[in-house]
């Protein structure tokens, strides 16, 4: 409950601020997002997980080129070689000899959730194309290995808008890469074992949490938006993220979408 | 070809070589084959296993020796039992090995393995005979007043953090301050969080003391860990005076026994019943890449004085076996033990 009310104040915040702007234009999208991730230090196995996309978008051009971006993923996550799995757990004997057996099934039905924030501004370097900075956070969290996952990374990226004339239309792309960014991920144990612990999250901020570089943080995030005359717009958004702590880390995340311009 | 159109075919190779280059970019590391599964296991275990130190095993000869054993045509439950093979000399109650698809059921690597039932506890049927009311808590306790004037505490699961288990332990203790001596039932049920023994611990102290230390790996290597972190318990809350008596079996496992190791460094505190299950680090699951899981311990966790009891167990001040009959009709002679320390 607690996540679902950061993420509609989120929606509501960046309506909020945006809507009431003249010249810049507001967007609700919904897509497909497809995430694989490989991380050979928690799990020999390779995860495919399957979502659905939500998000709003905000941008302003003018001399100075402005966006918000929010997105969020839920879904379903598999190995990809095994897909869902089941067993049924039979405990111990009792003292009577008998025992008792249940049913349990790994990452059911949601099982990834993907949230994405990112603020740029950019400065126009062409017509058309601006290049700038951006501050973006983003927050994957799903089952590998029979327990939780999470990456969680904001940061400091920097960022190019370009506008291109397509047929009808124009294309938008947005390009970020991540030049110093604040990492979270589990530690080499992946065990909180603070006597201080409240929570396995912030003693993983306090024992793993890393800021870091592009030598140590490739994560490219590239976002095209076609749009055709109407208020109709389709897109793509692809990141690649590669990340060493504590073992090495991939992600491959491709998305399809569908904008309404308001 | 003008600029425009150049750079927008260029975006859309870019887009294509991201959505097909998959194998390129992510590549697992292991194949799902029996050497696959085999070599997967040994090498999660040789790097991230923290009980390397005390227990006198060469790992690398266990991997030179089993895996002369696996074979590409051998079946699942052939494969599995090579794995148990691999892991038994461990000696690790939080050591565990779960199959899927293959007819072979949870590998427990404990004392607990060879024990054909819980021969020697059954709470419930203990609780009609000793206590005429049994009061719960909302999650951890149930506890009443035996003959005597004497306080029965049992707890279900070490689950809750820190300040919660205080919380919820006060409301116990609400009930039970004025008894004449009080017993820690930890036999049997379930771990969970170091921290929540701690808690409790704090309403018997009178002083600081220095109870346990614990370290996790955070390199490879066998000896490759964090320094030791030294937990305390202190003095907290109104503190209970009388005598207590902590009852333990086979089955007293993981934070139940931290829990012990944070209260049996007080004078006033005596153990009675059998040994512990032997299981203190903290363990994280794994899997293979078949699908299997598996559990591992991350850890070096020993006492305040350094002294590990992992694989051995803390053996009782008293020591007392129920035997299974006698449980049947209603009999705890460990308990009985503690009425009389206790009386």
């Amino acid at each position: 409950m607690k996540n679902l009310i950061v993420v509609c104040s989120l929606l509501g915040i960046s309506m909020g601020l945006f809507a009431q702007s003249p010249s810049g234009k507001w967007s609700i999208n919904m897509g497909y997002d497809h995430a694989q991730i490989n991380d050979p230090f928690s799990s020999p196995l390779m995860y495919r997980a399957h979502a659905i996309k939500v998000g709003t978008h905000y941008q302003k051009e003018s001399d100075v080129f402005t966006s918000f971006d929010f997105a969020l993923s839920i879904g379903n996550s598999q190995p990809v070689n095994i897909g869902q799995r089941t067993a049924t757990i039979i405990e111990d004997p009792d003292i009577y000899g008998e025992r008792e057996s249940f049913d349990v099934s790994v990452n059911p039905l949601l099982s990834f959730v993907r949230a994405r924030a990112s603020y740029g501004i950019g400065w126009e370097i062409a017509p058309h194309h601006f290049l700038g900075a951006a501050l973006k956070a983003e927050h994957t969290y799903t089952g590998i290995r029979l327990d939780d996952w999470f990456y969680t990374e904001a940061g400091l990226s920097a960022m190019y808008h370009g506008s291109f004339d397509v047929g009808a239309g124009n294309l938008d792309l947005d390009v970020q890469l991540p030049l110093l960014a604040f990492v979270v991920r589990p530690n080499y144990s992946s065990d909180a074992y603070l006597p201080e612990l409240s929570s396995y999250y912030l003693t993983y901020v306090k024992t793993a949490g890393k800021v870091v570089g592009l030598h140590q943080l490739q994560h490219p995030d590239i976002r095209l938006t076609y749009h055709p005359s109407g208020n109709f717009s389709v897109g793509y958004h692809g990141e690649y993220l590669r990340y060493q702590e504590p073992g090495p880390v991939r992600l491959l995340s491709n998305q399809v979408f569908i904008q309404y311009n308001f | 070809m003008t600029f425009r159109n150049t750079s927008f075919f260029a975006l859309i190779a870019l887009v294509l070589s991201c959505v097909s280059c998959e194998q390129l970019l992510l590549t697992p590391e292991y194949e799902n084959t029996p050497q696959g599964v085999f070599d997967a296991l040994w090498n999660s275990f040789d790097q991230h296993y923290g009980g390397f130190m005390v227990k006198d095993i060469n790992w690398d000869s266990m991997y030179t020796t089993l895996s002369k054993d696996i074979r590409e045509d051998m079946s699942g439950e052939e494969l599995f039992d090579a794995c148990v093979s691999l892991l038994s000399p461990l000696k690790d109650p939080h050591v565990l090995l779960v199959p899927m698809d293959i007819d072979r059921e949870i590998w427990y690597g404990s004392r607990k393995a060879k024990l054909d039932t819980l021969q020697d506890f059954d709470k419930d049927i203990l609780q009609e005979n000793y206590l005429s009311e049994v009061k719960t808590t909302d999650n951890m306790f149930e506890y009443g007043i035996m003959e005597g004037n004497i306080g029965y505490v049992y707890i279900h699961h070490f689950a809750l953090n820190e300040s919660d288990t205080k919380k919820e332990f006060d409301e116990v203790m609400e009930e039970l301050g004025s008894t004449a001596g009080l017993i820690f039932d930890i036999r049997g049920g379930f771990g969970g969080e170091d921290v929540s023994g701690k808690g409790i611990a704090s309403r018997f102290a009178d002083q600081s003391y220095h109870y346990m230390n614990t370290r996790v790996k955070n390199g490879p290597e066998h000896d490759d860990f964090t320094p030791a972190v030294q937990w305390f318990v202190e003095p907290e809350g109104t503190r209970y005076e009388k005598p207590v008596v902590m009852l333990t079996n086979l089955q007293t496992l993981s934070a139940r026994e931290t829990f012990l190791l944070a209260m049996r460094v007080m004078p006033q505190v005596t153990q009675i019943g059998d040994t512990t299950a032997g299981g203190f680090s903290n363990a994280n699951p794994g899997e293979l890449p078949n699908g299997w899981g598996y559990y591992l311990s991350v850890g070096e966790w020993t006492d305040g004085n350094g002294i590990s009891y992992e694989g051995k167990g803390i053996a009782p001040d008293i020591l007392i076996q129920n035997r299974r009959p006698d449980v049947l009709a209603g009999k705890d002679e460990v308990l009985e033990k503690a009425l009389e320390v206790l009386r």
